[in-house]
């Protein structure tokens, strides 16, 4: 069989079924695949001349028994950062901007585009998730594409825009008590309880593969190369260990030549289970009850927390955490010098990576990625401040010319605009 | 009135497929040795070799993470729930 599921811990593997953990050490299952015969059949002029979908890579991703998934999901933009690199002191930087991905704004439509293709393989009529908030407007949305009954669970404080798109679509929100640890506890026993496919519980190895297809086109964008450094923010600490695990691949398959690319992780300081990890050097993962506005990065016992801090030591990089104040602050500068309007999570990865480089651990000059994983229209609360007080005049042109004035323009000379 | 241990999903296989084990024990660690006395392993596969909580395994005291109390060391008292599960994945 070219697919299997294997056991991350003792590597017993099995067929394809929607289990999340090994039966015989309950460690994590992870896909493997025939990579020697892939090498073998797949050129970078075949994945070239494929729809512009994350599925153009479908033979690293879980094979679908219904076919090759034809959603236009992924294939978001990978852009030069001059200006926000200009203002940090970066002369090599690009964004992966996720903030603009199909169906629902986030890279968590790429996940969910591969569990529920797995779901209707497994035969599920009900699908659902535990969300801090993305994961739930991805499921609502591709549920109701595909005609599948869909349940979200999401914790009781979660910024109500962020699940208003989700309420609209073809789905039940239903608001847990308690933090997203408490909800995702709940799913995984609902798991066991009903029959439900629970994208992030028991189809979660097919669902994680998903986030692969970041690192993929990533590396396709610029042109089949790896970038030197990647920033990634950390919520479960998935997203950071699948894209390690997308350059390894594309190494062993032939589509680019091996090169060290050095990865960063970035968390909220009010939710830093990882990035402690990371700092302490510690072998253990210390939970925490997270608090912090940050709410699309708050697990405080993140599953691949451990997995997340493994991959980031042995890539040469490193873990930082940056503040609300400092997170809506890099909001606002990504606003102003790309243009790109991100949730918190996105926040959080350019101040990480504002502080990194004043610590000297990333380096100015390299190719660098940072990963925008979210859209600032879900968490507009954290920056409403800047829709506070605009000038109004009358509808004359002298009212016009007396409010004009010159305004600094970030990562460039002065110019004049308003 | 015992403590009243559930074991779900794939977990459940290592008290025989049981939904519910009753016990008296004062923490959880005595708990986990007193159900290894029945349950032949099931402290090897709870454990790591350190004899701390195994990393793919979370332990609730009704519905708490013990690794946000006082992890194999949290009390128990009669009329709790203690809840094996195995660890969760982000959203």
């Amino acid at each position: 069989m070219a697919q299997v599921l294997e056991c991350r811990v003792c590597k017993e593997a099995t067929g394809f079924k929607p289990e999340t953990v090994c039966p015989s050490c309950f460690g994590p299952l992870e896909v493997v695949y025939d990579y020697p015969s892939i090498r073998q059949s797949l050129r970078r002029s075949e994945v070239e001349s494929r729809p512009t979908t994350m599925w153009r890579y479908h033979e690293l991703l879980p094979e679908v028994l219904g076919g090759t998934p034809t959603t236009p999901v992924g294939w978001t933009p990978t852009i030069r950062a001059k200006r926000l690199g200009a203002a940090i002191g970066m002369t090599n930087l690009y964004i992966k901007n996720d903030a603009v991905n199909f169906p629902s704004l986030s890279f968590k439509d790429r996940v969910v585009s591969v569990a529920l293709a797995k779901a209707i393989d497994f035969g599920f009529d009900l699908v659902g998730c535990a969300s801090t908030g993305n994961l739930a407007n991805a499921v609502g949305a591709q549920a109701s594409m595909l005609g599948l009954k869909s349940i979200i669970l999401i914790p009781d404080d979660l910024e109500s825009q962020k699940i208003l798109s989700a309420a609209c679509y073809d789905t039940q929100v239903i608001q847990v008590k308690g933090t997203y640890d408490d909800v995702n506890r709940l799913c995984t026993e609902l798991t066991y309880r009903e029959k439900i496919g629970i994208v992030n519980v028991n189809l979660r190895p097919f669902y994680s593969e998903g986030s692969k297809t970041v690192g993929f086109e990533l590396a396709e964008q610029l042109g089949w190369v790896l970038p030197d450094q990647v920033v990634a923010p950390m919520a479960g600490g998935s997203l950071i260990s699948k894209i390690g695990k997308a350059f390894g691949e594309l190494v062993k398959v032939g589509l680019v030549d091996p090169k060290p690319t050095k990865l960063f992780g970035a968390q909220a300081t009010g939710c830093a289970p990882i990035s402690s990890l990371v700092k302490s050097g510690a072998e253990e993962l210390t939970p925490v009850v997270p608090d912090t506005i940050v709410k699309s990065l708050s697990i405080g016992a993140p599953a691949d927390g451990r997995r997340a801090a493994e991959t980031i030591r042995a890539s040469g990089g490193w873990a930082e955490d940056v503040t609300d104040e400092e997170t809506v602050e890099s909001i606002v500068l990504l606003a102003e010098t790309e243009g790109i309007f991100t949730e918190t999570a996105g926040g959080v990865t350019v101040g990480v990576t504002r502080k990194l480089l004043a610590q000297g651990r990333l380096d100015k000059d390299a190719v660098t990625v940072l990963c925008i994983t979210g859209n600032g229209l879900k968490t507009p609360n954290v920056v409403a401040h800047k829709a506070a007080n605009l000038p109004t005049i009358e509808a004359k042109y002298s009212a016009y010319q007396a409010l004009w004035q010159p305004k600094e323009v970030k990562g460039k000379a002065h110019v004049g605009t308003i | 009135m015992s403590v009243r241990f559930e074991f779900l999903g794939p977990l459940k296989a290592i008290v025989a497929g049981e939904e519910a084990v009753e016990l008296e024990a004062g923490t959880v660690a005595q708990a986990l040795e007193e159900l290894n006395k029945t349950y032949d392993g099931l402290a090897q596969r709870l454990l790591e070799e350190s004899g701390s909580l195994h990393r793919h395994i979370n332990i609730y005291v009704n519905e708490e993470d013990i690794r946000l109390k006082e992890n194999l060391q949290t009390p128990l008292a009669s009329g709790d729930v203690v809840t094996v599960i195995s660890a969760i994945a982000g959203g």
